[in-house]
């Protein structure tokens, strides 16, 4: 014990200096850096003219990889080493050489969060694998391909679609970063896109792949951007404008605020108000952020077919109007490009970053629905004046005449054919009179299950006093048709759902809500009736 | 006071004092999906046969109905491209499809594609058509799992 304790500061010396050493004790391999750029196949689209247009297998392009998870496997699966491709699909890795690896890209970008996932497989994300290689000092690139082989109209998917999720990951990637260019401090939330090739237009469950269209989906399950990939049916991988249009309704979501009741919708639908901003502006944003005007979809028998086509600045928007998609994506485009077309010439050209402090802000807020006529309005603010002329006539030129976010002074038409011809409807009606107090509406009850259109909807304007306001809705004593009717009635303050009362309950019917004092509430009223007729219902309000 | 009592309750407090709170009460769009032309297209499926029914809100000029069988499924002389003219205004049309089922899940694409205010628009609607086979051989490989445990569809690189 006694020469234990004799050699104990030798001991302690030689301890202390091996912690200290610049050396490493223990021998190991020697540091390698594996270099290469990953890749993938980007198929275009060929455009013959508006109705004839399709994928171009044969002039596929390889398009780099951008800021994308990257990682070193050991043939065990481990993981050694991991990292980020850059702007250019360029990695390095830096690990002990150390015997024959794998690489893998996992379809998940680096900032923001965008992961590509297989809602037919458990939502698993994409990973591309390379084979088992020993790394020789040489770079090593990888390719994820589009697994087309053959001719165009002839060909056929014979390989795995690998290239489909990272295409995706791309077009997404190009939008976010046209936002943060102009406003680098956006935090875009994390976003979840759902692809797989069994993904087709059928009614069903989603994990079998019938989501029945691409579509941004903001039910509380499993949120996201859904993306058709059934072959020869339709497919959207490579439709970027498709892709792009639905990460609008993403962006209004999570950035901004959309009042959109959804539905189908199409080209000359006069839509109700706030369906036709939401979509307008998702076409709108498709064409700015890949700065392309041509919104193109491909279809049917390998994928040739032309689904949809739009022109975002010269299309026809007859009949137009605030109702119309197509004229709200016209004066969007239009406010962002910085060039004139056709006869039109705006001779404006409004910042990225500003049509996203709109968005972002009073959009957001405004105590009115989300239609263009908040849009316009917060944006007159933020531009020039000489500018808010020339937008003031674009909109103009679309019979859109912005004097406030209501739409104030606006008159439209209410009828069974839907055509504007005598406009004597506010767009809000005035729900502010001596209480208590009695207003018409006018619907018309259109034989169409989606209830989204024009007509079909109405909204009024009531001020908060503080105390509970009660609406009895009724038949007019005007109105020839006896037959009781259902309508819809809810209450919004901001955005903010307040109260509604039950569809299926026919009037008359009296719903009653809080409020407080000088706050803006909108009753939205949906006639569900589907009689085809012009209707009229007279609400009491009282406060 | 059971749980079973507590919850029928609790449930029935919720819908009578707080109609908001109730299970279809109607909020914003929960779904918005991609422009596609204003048609419908529903379909009913017996024994072989789907008979469809396409509402096309006009008007719209050089309208075309094309079906197809996808994953082994048959059309009953073969895919289906049919001109429709003109439609000036709404209307219906019905189809019967006869086909063929394929022993595993398939499907019949149906799409209505035409020139809508001057522009071409489309609507594809597909059909599950059940496999014959009471087994599916179209079992998925299992999945992967990454460093962090979670779940991976590996694709190979070229």
């Amino acid at each position: 014990m006694r020469s234990t304790l004799m050699y104990l500061p030798a001991i302690l010396l030689l301890f202390l200096i091996s912690c200290t050493s610049p050396n490493p004790v223990v021998p190991s391999s020697p540091s390698v850096t594996l270099t290469g750029r990953i890749t993938y196949d980007r198929v275009k689209i060929e455009i013959i003219d508006n109705s004839t247009f399709g994928l171009d297998y044969v002039g596929k392009q390889k398009l780099p990889v951008r800021e994308t998870s990257i990682q070193l496997l050991d043939v065990s699966g481990n993981q050694i080493v991991e990292g980020f491709t850059d702007t250019e699909g360029n990695y390095a890795l830096v690990f002990p050489a150390n015997g024959p690896v794998k690489l893998r890209v996992k379809a998940v970008t680096k900032s923001p969060v965008v992961k590509i996932l297989d809602n037919t497989s458990l939502n698993a994300i994409y990973a591309l694998d390379s084979e088992v290689f020993t790394p020789d000092g040489k770079p090593f690139d990888m390719n994820a391909g589009c697994g087309w082989e053959g001719s165009n109209t002839a060909g056929s998917y014979t390989k795995s679609r690998s290239a489909a999720p990272f295409a995706i990951l791309d077009t997404l990637y190009t939008e976010e970063r046209a936002f943060l260019a102009s406003r680098p401090s956006i935090i875009f939330d994390d976003l979840n896109v759902y692809w797989s090739p069994k993904n087709d237009s059928a009614d069903g469950a989603k994990e079998s792949g019938h989501i029945g269209t691409s579509k941004y989906s903001h039910n509380g399950i499993d949120d996201g951007i859904y993306v058709l990939g059934k072959a020869d049916s339709d497919t959207d991988e490579f439709d970027d404008h498709v892709i792009a249009h639905e990460w609008g309704h993403y962006f209004e979501d999570k950035q901004s605020r959309g009042d959109s009741i959804g539905g189908s919708h199409g080209y000359s639908d006069l839509l109700d108000a706030r369906l036709a901003f939401g979509e307008g502006w998702g076409n709108a944003l498709s064409g700015i952020v890949l700065s392309d005007q041509y919104y193109l979809d491909t279809t049917g028998d390998r994928q040739q077919t032309a689904g949809n086509y739009m022109n975002l600045e010269t299309d026809p928007d007859t009949p137009a109007g605030f109702f119309s998609e197509t004229s709200v994506q016209q004066i969007l485009y239009d406010i962002w490009d910085n060039h004139d077309e056709g006869s039109e010439t705006d001779g404006v050209h409004v910042d990225l970053g500003i049509i996203y402090d709109v968005m972002h802000g009073p959009q957001k807020s405004t105590s009115a629905l989300t239609t263009i006529y908040s849009f316009l309005a917060a944006l007159k603010p933020k531009v020039l004046a000489d500018d808010w002329t020339k937008i003031d006539t674009l909109a103009k030129a679309r019979f859109i005449t912005c004097v406030d976010e209501w739409g104030t002074s606006q008159l439209f038409d209410v009828n069974p054919s839907q055509t504007q011809t005598t406009k004597d409807q506010l767009i809000y009606i005035d729900g502010n009179g001596t209480s208590p107090f009695s207003v018409n509406v006018k619907f018309v009850g259109l034989s169409e299950a989606s209830n989204n259109k024009l007509v079909q909807n109405r909204f009024v304007r009531i001020k908060g006093t503080g105390s509970s306001v009660s609406v009895t809705a009724s038949r007019s004593s005007s109105d020839s048709s006896p037959t009781s009717i259902p309508i819809m009635m809810n209450v919004w303050q901001s955005g903010q759902f307040v109260a509604w009362s039950d569809p299926d309950v026919t009037l008359p019917k009296t719903m009653t809500f809080p409020s407080e004092l000088n706050l803006d509430y909108v009753l939205t009223l949906q006639d569900r009736s589907q009689t085809g007729s012009l209707e009229t219902i007279t609400l009491e309000i009282t406060k | 006071m059971s749980l079973l009592k507590i919850c029928l309750f609790l449930g029935l407090f919720a819908t009578t004092m707080f109609p908001g709170c109730a299970g279809n009460a109607p909020t914003r769009s929960a779904a918005d999906g991609k422009p596609a032309a204003p048609v419908q297209v529903e379909g009913n499926l017996s024994g072989g046969t789907l008979v469809l029914k396409l509402t096309i809100n006009g008007p719209a000029t050089s309208v075309e109905l094309v079906a197809a069988g996808l994953g082994g499924v048959k059309l009953t002389g073969g895919s289906l491209q049919q001109n429709l003219g003109n439609v000036l205004s709404t209307s219906s049309f019905s189809r019967t499809l006869q086909y063929e089922a394929a022993e595993q899940e398939g499907s019949i694409t149906v799409q209505v594609r035409g020139l809508f205010n001057g522009h071409m628009m489309s609507k594809v609607q597909d059909f599950v058509i059940p496999g014959t086979s009471f087994f599916n051989s179209k079992s998925s490989a299992p999945l992967q799992r990454g460093a962090e445990g979670e779940p991976l569809v590996i694709l190979p690189a070229d």
